[in-house]
């Protein structure tokens, strides 16, 4: 399988504010990558480099491409929704439609008009018009309809209402996303994208913290449902996380063996959000 | 070239009020003015001499005049009258225009559209250029068409009037090379906007440069460099020479419009506006143009707005 993504020594400084602290990752081809971390974690910065819309230091390579210098020729490949973009409030849907149309080579007019035909959005409405969810549909149908071997989504949900956010995903999946593509995407809502995602890659600090597919994240973490009564003995074996649910305990396990865990109580596989707030509170 | 047009489309679409309603406007309101002064002016106007007489049939009676003066003076008449509403759209349209220029590169950031339009496959000197072309080339084209129609307009009421002076108004189509006028709206309109390209990249430089208050980056500069010449070398050196560079630019434009070989205007040299692309001046603007329109281009897209 071929890299799309290709960071060694990715570096960021903002002043003396390092946003990236030379980081190292890849995505492959057909892989649905979350790009998880807190708010100033770098996610941004990160995609940002990638979208050659900021300068870097490292080596940085987007299908094959710098992003920096070879900017125009990667847009031809790669789309993106960045989560501060807007559509310009004068804009008519339809013009909206045939600009880009017109602009891009690999956009499908049938797609577009396919995803918006299932939403209430008019034709002829300016964007000012329509709600801030319609807005964001709009932006998402148009992104969505171009054929790029790269998405990149920043937020893609924000400001959709939770009939919609579905309905979304459900489309990335089945009318975007095949093996010859990728899709790299942020967001605060884990929960939603959990089931989507090939892979995972965790920031903090401008560092990355985990980086692995789905596949290895259950294999290498395991949670353990015990009662009270066996709490000193899972604590020996060193959880990575500790919470209560219902007076019982909860822990989480990095890499123990399972037939250890067995032992103590019911396993189960870690959702990304506990195993995201076990990872952010680590050396803490 | 698609990518351009459409591009271009696009800066219609956002200053279509600015582009086609405003001159539109302008030409519907001289004339319903002509209109009113037509139909209502009557028995209202006093002379010198405290005498009430009637606007309207002073009108007719010039417009039916026209047939009596020779052939220099019929065309000078009837150019004087096709051209002189030209001024009034040009005026407007620089007002347009300059707030054009100055939100053009500041709007897509105020509003956040800029990610979305830096998301397709458009390069950012491809989308500047487009920026510029609408100002310099597709506002001034639709300015003078809808200038030309107003001018058929004058020509259709000037000879309705001369009909009610008991004239056929023939002289109003017959004694000016109409073709040659509207044809000369069309260059000398484009001439000077194209000639003023240093003034309108200096504001899209500005518009590409402000965080905020576009208008204040726009012209403080300028009053900045006028105030230190002024106290530095006690001189107004440049802002001499912008004007003098501007007022040549009218000059260029207007030429075209000599109401007659040798009359009113024969201060200007050229005899053609077409002949400002021969000057040295026109392409040391061009280049101080590229020069700043580079810029705005360096600026949107490297700047890192976050």
């Amino acid at each position: 399988m071929s890299a799309i993504i290709k960071a060694r020594g990715l570096q960021k400084s903002y002043g003396s504010f390092e946003a990236l602290k030379g980081v190292d990752f890849s995505v492959e081809r057909g892989k649905i990558v979350g790009l998880v971390g807190p708010n100033g974690a770098g996610k941004t910065t990160v995609l940002k480099a990638i979208l050659g819309l900021t300068s870097f230091e490292g080596e940085l390579e987007v299908l094959g491409l710098n992003p920096s210098k070879q900017r125009h020729e990667l847009m031809q490949k790669v789309c993106f929704i960045a989560d501060v973009a807007l559509l310009p409030k004068w804009l008519k849907v339809k013009d909206a439609v045939e600009f880009v149309t017109e602009v891009h080579p690999n956009f499908n007019l049938d797609r577009a008009k396919l995803f918006l035909s299932k939403t209430k959005i008019n034709w002829n409405s300016k964007v000012k018009e329509l709600s801030k969810g319609m807005v964001t549909q709009l932006h998402l149908a148009l992104v969505m309809s171009i054929e790029a071997d790269l998405l990149v989504l920043d937020e893609p949900t924000l400001g959709l209402d939770i009939l919609y956010r579905k309905e979304f995903y459900n489309q990335l999946l089945a009318e975007f996303f095949d093996e010859g593509r990728s899709i790299l995407v942020t967001t605060h809502q884990i929960e939603e994208v959990e089931n989507l995602l090939t892979d995972l890659i965790f920031i903090k600090d401008g560092e990355i913290v985990l980086d692995a597919s789905m596949d290895e994240v259950s294999d290498k973490y395991v949670e353990v449902m015990v009662g009270r009564e066996e709490a000193e003995r899972a604590r020996e074996l060193g959880p990575v996380m500790e919470r209560d649910v219902f007076g019982r305990k909860v822990y989480l396990f990095e890499g123990v063996e399972r037939s250890k865990l067995a032992e103590l109580g019911e396993l189960h596989s870690p959702s990304v959000a506990d195993l995201f707030v076990a990872k952010m509170k680590e050396g803490k | 070239m698609k990518i351009l047009t459409a591009l271009i489309k696009r800066e219609y679409w956002e200053h279509r009020g600015g582009m086609l309603i405003t001159p539109v406007a302008i030409a519907g309101f001289l004339v319903v003015l002509a209109f009113i002064l037509v139909f209502t002016l009557d028995n209202v106007v006093t002379d010198d001499n405290g005498v009430r007489f009637s606007l309207i049939s002073h009108i007719i009676e010039t417009a039916s005049k026209l047939k009596y003066l020779n052939e220099v003076q019929a065309e000078l008449a009837v150019k004087s009258m096709l051209y002189s509403p030209v001024v009034f759209f040009v005026f407007v349209m620089f007002i347009v225009s300059f707030f054009f220029a100055l939100g053009t590169l500041y709007e897509e950031r105020k509003d956040r559209s800029i990610l979305f339009w830096k998301s397709l496959p458009v390069s950012d000197t491809m989308t500047v250029f487009s920026k510029y072309l609408a100002i310099v080339i597709a506002t001034p084209i639709i300015y003078a068409a809808v200038v030309i129609c107003f001018q058929l307009f004058a020509l259709i009421m000037g000879t309705i009037l001369a009909w009610f002076g008991g004239d056929s108004g023939v002289g109003f189509w017959t004694s000016a090379n109409l073709f040659a006028v509207a044809l000369n709206t069309v260059i000398s309109i484009l001439v000077w906007t194209i000639w003023f390209s240093p003034l309108w990249a200096w504001l899209m430089l500005a518009s590409s440069w402000a965080k905020r208050v576009a208008f204040l980056w726009g012209t403080l500069p300028i009053l900045f460099i006028v105030v230190a010449e002024w106290t530095i070398f006690n001189s107004f050196k440049f802002i001499t020479m912008v004007g003098e560079y501007l007022f040549e630019g009218l000059l260029y434009g207007v030429a075209n419009m000599k109401v007659i070989e040798d009359g009113g205007l024969d201060f200007i040299e050229a005899s053609s506006s077409l002949e400002a692309f021969i000057s040295l001046e026109f392409w040391v603007g061009m280049i101080i143009s590229a020069g700043l329109l580079g810029s705005a281009i360096y600026l949107r897209r490297f700047r890192d707005e976050s």
